[in-house]
């Protein structure tokens, strides 16, 4: 029972990271009809601003968190306008690639001003573990599944309550309506990149202190987030949530009981499978071309 | 320039063969081969330069492969990388692990990356855009987690050593660097001959007409799944290839240089030199290759740099810097002189007044929405039928199942006594049924000719062994093509725009092309959704009258219509559909006159004064 609770643990926080990534992936679907392929360098660049700020300035875990999300804020920008804007009327597959080079910009951009040796934070908890029903479990862990739900809720609210929010869905849903309507849709959609790249960011710095921060730690992210997205439905909100638990979930588990040496495995295989007998994920809607 | 021959302006066939031969697309070619044949003679590299020329060698037969599958075809591959594993693989474990010979080793390098091509295009048939990606990334991860883990097999993260190069029946010994540089040579000449012959041979044509528009594709008579199943097929054979040369470059291997980031780099040599055609591969695979050395001088930001490029090659050159030859390309390519045939000689032939088509109870429902329900309807051969009926009564549905885009939910359609219901589009286009779509979907980059050529896929036959060697045969086959779609052109009067791209017409000429295409299948009956929307008044009397025209040549229309003067003047008969049902049939006259039909599209008196 104690090591079920452990690996539920795991599973829920390393897939709430997937999870976050890939509602990044989803907002920026949805408004812009754009795969982000630099989705996970998104989280690459938070941890290495997070860490790099707590070290060289002394800041506290949390200082160093906030530090980080304005960088996400300005990235977002910067990546709207560099890498989304010059493309927005082309096909995906322009976009697609141009995220791709974006990926190899910002990993090497780290790698450039930050070195190939893998880095640390320290988690922000004085006390290394926490009880629960026996099982001895890392409070990082608990404070990535709980900001995650957070962010969750606060997307719903966002989008469903306010007018902003509304405002964005709008964007998303009808372009050219939300144009006639007054909505300024550029500027929705480039809110949607620094919201994007925040959510991104979010999971960065939660997941540092678990994991090394490396230049390459995004590109890993970003495929499990993808596969979350698909297997939950590409372009669902709640798809891409279900999905992230889902694939961090069984990869702890299959690792555990499976095989440790083809953890990354399970996740492509469980996506494969996915894609063969249900494209359209568990909460997508079938959709074909209308003639 | 005039693509119609003119007469008594022949030149003799000994005098065009010297023409061509000395026409710069022959010429520089020969003139780059010749270069490459004496480079590594006059120049005395190093052999760090060696490797690396080796290397782009390789690397540019893996981008030509993907170049088929992405540039040709449109389908976006991340996994490419994993192909040139396990061709590169494959070959090591044969011939430096087991001790086979080279060709062994090179037979099974090809053919076990094609087995997965082949079955991976197979299942992903259905797929397309992100979706393919990631099925292309997870096989990409799946075969990578399995190089570095399956340590019996691969030898693990250790890699394979010693593997060897060929030996010709022990004539030629290939071992040392510059004969085997001459073997690669030899490998990448052959395939780029291939693939630039694909291009625009007519499986090419195939190929471009799904990667333009794959619904359109169906129903002019392309094998779609076919097509993307043999470009998977090509594409991963010639990565299989490229990992082999690369292994034998190289002597060793191990699961590194085979990860999704090799898939990526593919991708960018692709992009970057151009993905359209062969020499573009060419272009991105040497490049790329050696820009990382030429960027050496900024030190740990060359990467970053080659990312800058990458996004800048993308923003700046969407067709890659190949594309930009275009402009000369025109002058390489000089337009095909066409003759054009008669339409009457080719369309088929009917008996007057049997019945073509029967359809009864057909359904479709989509969940509890009942598009079309039970209906019944008769085509006469020889006659134009129309359907109408206001916004949303399933007209449209009708076409795309009578046009093998739908399956039906039940019910039957007989095609000259034969069921069609629920068989592939390019099926039932090379029965006879062609149609056009009320949005037109033409395929935008190709010329306008070639767009009118793919109606004519299902009616030949091509192999890929016909594109690799030239022969008479298929040279004469395609001339006869070239001119059938000529007559089709000249039919609708566009004769002047042949070597236009599609998207550059007018909308109007949009129409008339879309419908040169459904003749080109030789169709018996030809399917238009709303031929009218769109035009104006004179477009819409040129319409009819082309109409009237093919009709008394024989061939039988089913015309869905808003316009019901257009109606009128074409239709002997119409079938009216409300809500999915069937509320009046008869003659054009009677059928318009009928109070259900009034009440259907203008509402009962009492609502109207409600």
């Amino acid at each position: 029972m104690t090591i079920i609770i452990q690996l539920l643990s795991t599973g829920l926080a390393i897939g709430s990271i997937y999870a976050l990534v890939a509602l990044g992936v989803i907002v920026i679907y949805r408004a812009a009809n754009v795969v982000n392929f630099a989705q996970g360098d998104f989280a690459m660049a938070a941890a290495f601003a997070a860490t790099v700020s707590a070290t060289t300035w002394h800041l506290s875990y949390w200082m160093a968190f906030l530090f980080a999300i304005i960088v996400m804020v300005l990235l977002g920008i910067l990546f709207e306008l560099g890498v989304y804007y010059p493309l927005r009327n082309r096909s995906f597959l322009p976009v697609i690639i141009s995220t791709i080079g974006a990926s190899i910009l910002l990993q090497n951009l780290a790698l450039a001003f930050f070195g190939p040796q893998p880095r640390q934070v320290v988690s922000p908890f004085k006390i290394h573990v926490v009880d629960i029903l026996g099982a001895k479990i890392d409070p990082q862990y608990l404070l990535i599944i709980a900001v995650t739900a957070l962010l969750v809720l606060f997307q719903f609210f966002f989008f469903e309550k306010t007018l902003l929010g509304k405002k964005m869905q709008a964007t998303a849903q009808d372009k050219e309506t939300a144009r006639l309507l007054g909505i300024p849709v550029t500027l929705m959609i480039a809110i949607t990149f620094v919201y994007s790249a925040v959510l991104g960011g979010a999971a960065g710095v939660l997941v540092a202190p678990i994991f090394y921060v490396t230049t390459g730690m995004g590109v890993i992210i970003s495929l499990k987030a993808f596969a979350a997205c698909i297997v939950g439905g590409f372009g669902s909100i709640t798809g891409a949530i279900i999905g992230g638990l889902g694939i961090g979930l069984i990869e702890i588990f299959g690792a555990a009981y499976i095989s440790a040496a083809y953890k990354d495995a399970f996740a492509f295989g469980v996506l494969a499978l996915v894609l063969l007998f249900r494209p359209q994920g568990i909460f997508g809607e079938k959709v074909s071309e209308k003639a | 320039m005039n693509m119609l021959q003119k007469n008594g302006q022949k030149s003799s066939p000994a005098r065009g063969l010297i023409q061509k031969a000395l026409s710069l697309s022959v010429l520089i070619p020969i003139f780059a081969l010749l270069v490459a044949v004496m480079f590594p003679l006059v120049f005395n590299l190093s052999s760090y330069v060696q490797s690396l020329i080796l290397l782009a060698m390789s690397y540019t037969i893996v981008v030509v492969g993907l170049n088929i599958l992405l540039g040709y075809t449109g389908q976006l591959s991340l996994g490419q990388g994993a192909f040139f594993g396990i061709g590169a693989y494959t070959f090591s474990i044969l011939s430096a692990l087991h001790g086979m010979s080279f060709w062994i080793g090179l037979f099974a390098g090809i053919i076990v990356p094609v087995l997965f091509g082949f079955i991976i295009g197979l299942t992903t048939s259905k797929l397309s855009g992100h979706y393919l990606a990631m099925v292309t990334i997870s096989f990409q991860m799946i075969v990578s987690i399995i190089l570095n883990n399956w340590r019996t097999l691969t030898n693990g993260p250790d890699g394979i050593t010693g593997i060897p190069r060929p030996n010709l029946f022990g004539l030629i010994d290939f071992s040392n660097d510059l004969n085997f540089y001459y073997f690669s040579l030899v490998c990448v000449v052959l395939v780029l001959w291939f693939a630039y012959r694909l291009k625009y041979s007519r499986l090419g044509l195939a190929l471009a007409a799904v990667r333009e528009n794959e619904m359109a594709a169906g129903v002019t008579g392309v094998r779609v799944y076919r097509a993307k199943v043999m470009a998977f097929v090509l594409a991963s054979g010639l990565a299989g290839l490229g990992g082999v040369l690369y292994a034998a470059g190289t002597n060793y291997i191990s699961p590194d240089p085979f990860g999704f980031a090799q898939s990526v780099v593919f991708l960018s040599m692709s992009l970057v030199g151009g993905s359209g055609s062969a020499y573009g591969g060419l272009l991105g695979a040497i490049l790329l290759t050696f820009l990382p050395e030429w960027l050496r001088f900024m030190k740990e930001f060359y990467i970053a740099v080659y990312g800058f490029m990458v996004i800048l090659a993308v923003i700046f050159l969407p067709k890659g810097i190949w594309g930009l030859t275009g402009i000369l390309e025109k002058y390489f390519r000089k337009p095909e002189e066409v003759e054009a045939l008669e339409l009457k000689e080719f369309l088929p032939k009917l008996e007057f007044a049997s019945e073509m088509m029967s359809v009864k109870g057909l359904s479709k429902h989509f969940g509890g929405l009942k598009a079309v329900d039970r209906v019944d309807f008769t085509i006469t051969s020889g006659e134009i039928k129309a359907l109408i009926g206001p916004n949303g009564s399933g007209k449209t549905t009708i076409l795309n199942l009578l046009s093998g885009l739908y399956i039906p939910t039940g019910g039957k359609i007989l095609f000259e006594s034969q069921e069609i219901g629920g068989l592939r589009p390019e099926n039932i286009a090379a029965l006879g049924i062609a149609r056009t779509f009320q949005n037109i979907r033409l395929f935008g980059d190709l010329s306008v000719l070639e767009n009118i050529m793919v109606g004519q896929t299902c009616r030949t036959q091509e192999s890929l062994l016909t594109v690799a060697i030239p022969n008479r045969a298929a040279r004469e086959e395609r001339n006869l093509i070239s001119s059938k779609a000529m007559a089709t052109l000249k039919f609708v009067g566009l004769e002047d725009k042949a070597d236009w791209s599609a998207k550059n017409l007018p909308y109007g000429q949009q129409r008339l092309v879309e419908i040169a295409r459904a003749l080109a299948t030789e169709p018996k009956l030809l399917l238009l959704d709303e031929p009218a929307a769109g035009l104006n008044a004179s477009e819409t009397d040129e319409l009819v009258n082309l109409l009237k025209k093919l009709n008394q040549m024989g061939l039988s229309m089913l015309l869905v219509e808003h316009d019901m003067s257009l109606v009128k003047s074409l239709a002997t008969t119409v079938t009216v559909l409300n809500f999915g049902q069937k509320i009046s049939e008869g003659t054009t006259e009677h059928t318009l006159n009928d109070p259900l039909v009034v009440e259907a599209y203008l509402g009962k008196e009492e609502d109207a004064y409600a």
